[in-house]
């Protein structure tokens, strides 16, 4: 019956809401990538990056999807790229530039190992409210330590936790998919100094271009916590679509710098998908992974009213002439 | 002088600088986490602690208050500090776990640093050990307004660093007076040089952390105390070398505005604010403007 209602609700936003979703993944097996795919396909139309400036604007019979991975790890291209392939749907992956080719795990991996063999006893200051706000160096010493404590390894052999080389990420690009920046490190961005979280951007945005041997046109922020600086930077060097993980659907009110994505994961329902793409659409309900809360409504509304005042004051005022001709009619 | 450590074995050696740190009250995340990284300059450091805040009873600070600021905002102060001191005691209960003071207190236990207890800072069995130091730079970490028979002991310079940005902003609680007043440019940190104004000396370095949609007053200080300490290893550096820092150069046009405790509006606003998740100058950051 909630398999019914779920389905119904997103037929019918989908009828009557304009833009489309930003689908933020990161790992997929072979089957969790045709589940997702064919969900997803049921309501939306598959687009590349490259459509996306246009179909924010624009009605169509269906609303748009754009496929996003995040990390670049390597069951990224061995599994979940070739089956894209077949199914002809185009994605970005966003790669952690000096993850790839290396041997290190992303630090999330690691502590995400750390709760499963420790439980509700994780580490002091090492909580899920508090990781996310250190610095990407304190983190990392804080995680090291701790895995050396309590013996954590991580399967360097995991595909959905080793990275993608670089050569992989090359083939991406050839079949067509588009690779974008990640960082240099999966540090969040808006918890280092201003200075490091400019270099780690402009570099790992020079890394990938340099790798991919084409300019690279898009950056996606580690975590997803943005300020309007950190993008603007990023589109300094180069970029032209800049995502966060606001969970929204997108249309043409929000600029390129700031694309909201809606993060799905792997072992999600089809039920939960829908219900969860439905409640995006309302653009208030679901809280930010980004640990940032419901504070993206705070800051679409005030875009909203900065925007309507620049317009009302930009507004040409009616000269005395026009304003007596139009007396005079 | 027993209890005097020396922390990096390097007495004697040129460049090795006499460090005074002193403190007031318990040894908190934030001081600790300011003795750790001065202590891993190349220097001998000594802790002064204060073991009380202040030698001047209730009865005559209250009278103090209330002729300086009146019977009401004298009030106001108080039933503020009444609400506010459950909010504190949450946002230091946050500190110390982004500190890691677990660990850090871990460190303090093994450094063999053991602290020379004074009854206040300004105190004259403070004055005496000080003048038996004799250290190069005295560093206020955390306490009160020090006195200028303190801090003029020091033979080359007392550091203070004050979690604001100075000149702009001076006094006490000075992050969330930028959150209420929505002034981004009030939040961030500054080290300076003790004189006998608050927070009126030399400026050596002023900075402050990015402000993001969705920061609270914690996550701000936190950050703000990281780069803070950091500038200030880099100032006690400079020293040990037997170089000067450069002065901070603070523009012609910048005003100042000194704020104190807040009173019960200024603590329900904050509240209000959601202690800054909520505030116009934090959530401005997410949009371009």
């Amino acid at each position: 019956m909630l398999s019914i209602v779920s389905s119904a609700a997103l037929s019918l936003l989908c009828r009557f809401k304009s833009g489309g979703i930003i689908v933020n993944e990161h790992t997929l097996t072979l089957d969790q990538t045709r589940s997702h795919v064919d969900i997803l396909h049921r309501h939306f139309d598959f687009i590349s990056l490259a459509e996306l400036p246009n179909r924010m604007g624009l009605r169509h019979k269906k609303p748009f999807c754009l496929l996003t991975f995040d990390d670049g790890k390597r069951s990224n291209a061995t599994v979940t790229a070739p089956e894209l392939c077949r199914l002809g749907v185009p994605a970005v992956f966003f790669v952690v530039s000096g993850f790839l080719d290396g041997k290190r795990p992303l630090w999330f991996d690691r502590y995400r190992l750390l709760q499963e063999k420790l439980g509700k006893t994780l580490p002091y200051g090492l909580s899920s409210r508090i990781v996310k706000q250190l610095p990407y160096d304190l983190l990392l010493d804080r995680i090291d330590r701790a895995c050396e404590r309590h013996g954590v390894q991580v399967d360097a052999t995991d595909e959905d936790i080793c990275a993608m080389t670089w050569d992989h990420a090359r083939e991406l690009h050839k079949r067509g998919f588009i690779i974008g920046a990640h960082g240099v490190t999966h540090a969040v961005m808006t918890r280092e100094t201003a200075a490091n979280a400019f270099d780690n951007i402009s570099r790992s945005i020079a890394e990938v271009s340099a790798e991919i041997g084409e300019p690279c046109n898009s950056f996606a922020f580690p975590n997803g916590n943005y300020t309007a600086q950190l993008a603007s930077h990023a589109v300094r060097c180069g970029v032209r679509f800049v995502m966060s993980t606001e969970p929204t659907w997108v249309d043409q009110r929000f600029p390129l710098w700031r694309l909201p994505r809606l993060q799905l994961f792997g072992p999600q329902s089809r039920q939960r998908i829908e219900r969860k793409i439905s409640a995006a659409a309302l653009g208030c309900i679901l809280a930010n992974p980004d640990g940032t809360g419901r504070t993206y409504r705070l800051v679409n509304r005030l875009d909203k009213l900065t925007k309507q005042r620049a317009t009302q004051s930009s507004s040409p005022q009616p000269n005395v002439a026009t304003a007596l001709s139009r007396r005079d009619d | 002088m027993s209890s005097l450590v020396d922390l990096n074995k390097t007495e004697g050696q040129p460049g090795c600088l006499k460090v005074a740190a002193l403190v007031s009250g318990r040894l908190g995340a934030q001081e600790l986490w300011a003795i750790k990284n001065i202590s891993a300059v190349r220097c001998r450091l000594y802790v002064i602690r204060a073991t009380q805040a202040t030698a001047v009873s209730k009865y005559i600070r209250a009278h103090r208050l209330i002729k300086e600021y009146g019977l009401l905002r004298t009030a106001s102060r108080w039933l503020g500090g009444l609400i506010g001191s459950r909010v504190a005691a949450k946002n230091r209960k946050m500190l110390d776990e982004l500190f890691d003071v677990g660990a850090l207190e871990d460190w303090w236990n093994h450094s063999d640093i053991r602290p020379h207890n004074v009854p206040t800072l300004n105190h004259p069995d403070s004055r005496s050990l000080l003048e038996e130091l004799a250290p190069d730079i005295i560093i206020r970490v955390s306490g009160g307004i020090l006195k200028p028979h303190i801090f003029s002991l020091a033979k080359i310079a007392a550091l203070n660093i004050h979690h604001g940005q100075a000149p702009l902003i001076r006094g006490m609680w000075s992050i969330p007076w930028g959150i209420i007043e929505g002034r981004p440019d009030w939040i961030g940190a500054t080290v300076h040089m003790i004189d006998e104004g608050i927070d009126t000396g030399t400026i050596l370095w002023r900075g402050a952390p990015q402000l993001s949609p969705g920061d609270a007053y914690a996550d701000l200080l936190f950050r703000t105390h990281l780069e803070a300490v950091s500038a200030l290893v880099q100032i006690l550096k400079i020293y040990a070398l037997d170089e000067t820092p450069r002065p901070w150069t603070c523009l012609p046009q910048e005003i100042s505005a000194y704020r104190s405790a807040p009173g019960l509006w200024e603590w329900i606003k904050f509240l209000r604010l959601d202690q800054g998740r909520r505030a116009q100058v934090l959530i401005r950051k997410g949009i371009k403007c």
